[in-house]
């Protein structure tokens, strides 16, 4: 698998894609992009490295699995501040909406999950950040579900049908998380 | 505003790349919680995200997909990752070579301008 970053140089006054590579602060193993502005970005590289700390994979040369997405997810939830000085269970008023997620197999068709996400006090299904409509429930896609830094992952069709024994799980992520994501 | 990010993830059932982002769009007097940021192209395997302006980056991200799309080799994978990547940055720095200041708002006071960049009186 390939990941590019596509940046403006200055030095050329062009556009190129840059190769992104493994980041020693997270591990030499974990290659990842992260873009964005600057608060939330740099809150976000700061929760995910102290989340992988607290579960004692750090700087191992190791991949990441979902970890990204869980911390996505923890800083997603959190309430709201314009505050200069972030406070650590906030997450910055210019991010918000469900999160979106998509995923390629190598050699594979991309596919783009969709997300049980709560907000304003209910729970709905959305995909690609869209609120999806109820005769949507039968998305031919997987299902992410968030439950605090658990993640998982359902094959398509499968909550829809109401039946919780016979969901397919495909993937689970579950971890105890930073205390600095814990609400006040 | 945005965050996300692509990582790549191994395990048993190979490598996979993921992409994740937030779904808001602000910066014009809005919010709007219902945006996609990350696009899937024609060509199979690729996603694409974007954060910045949304002004430049939704044209580019059509852009690249209409490419990709109108050029068979390009679409089905015969064309090597990194020769699409060459034919996307010349889409691009074509692109954005052609942005050109408003004239009609070259000058302008601030009412102005905002005059001309939303239609209102």
């Amino acid at each position: 698998m390939v990941l590019r970053a596509l940046r403006y140089r200055g030095s050329t006054s062009s556009w190129r894609f840059e190769r992104v590579r493994s980041r020693n602060f997270f591990g030499p193993g974990r290659v990842i992009a992260i873009f964005g502005d600057g608060k939330p970005r740099n809150r976000f590289i700061y929760l995910l490295h102290r989340y992988l700390e607290d579960c004692g994979t750090l700087a191992q040369d190791i991949s990441f699995k979902l970890e990204p997405l869980s911390i996505m997810a923890a800083m997603l939830s959190l309430p709201p501040s314009s505050a200069q000085r972030l406070p650590m269970n906030r997450r910055p008023a210019t991010i918000g909406g469900a999160p979106q997620v998509f995923r390629v197999f190598a050699g594979a068709q991309s596919t783009a999950l969709a997300v049980q996400w709560s907000a304003g006090g209910r729970t709905r299904v959305y995909l690609q950040g869209r609120e999806t409509f109820e005769y949507e429930r039968n998305l031919d896609v997987p299902l992410v579900t968030f439950n605090d830094l658990r993640v998982e992952i359902y094959a398509p069709r499968q909550l829809a049908r109401g039946n919780n024994s016979h969901l397919i799980r495909l993937m689970v992520v579950n971890r105890a998380g930073p205390a600095a994501l814990e609400p006040a | 505003m945005t965050i996300g990010a692509a990582w790549i993830s191994k395990g048993p059932e190979g490598e996979s790349l993921w992409m994740a982002s937030d779904s808001r769009l602000s910066g014009d007097g809005n919010v709007w919680d219902a945006c996609p940021k990350l696009m899937s192209l024609p060509r199979r395997d690729a996603v694409m995200g974007f954060s910045g302006s949304t002004a430049h980056a939704y044209p580019l991200l059509l852009q690249f997909a209409n490419a990709i799309g109108g050029h068979r080799p390009a679409a089905d994978g015969t064309m090597k990752f990194f020769d699409l990547a060459g034919f996307l940055e010349r889409v691009v720095n074509t692109m954005m070579g052609q942005i050109e200041v408003d004239r009609a708002i070259v000058g302008a006071q601030q009412g102005q301008l905002e005059f001309a960049t939303y239609g209102t009186p």
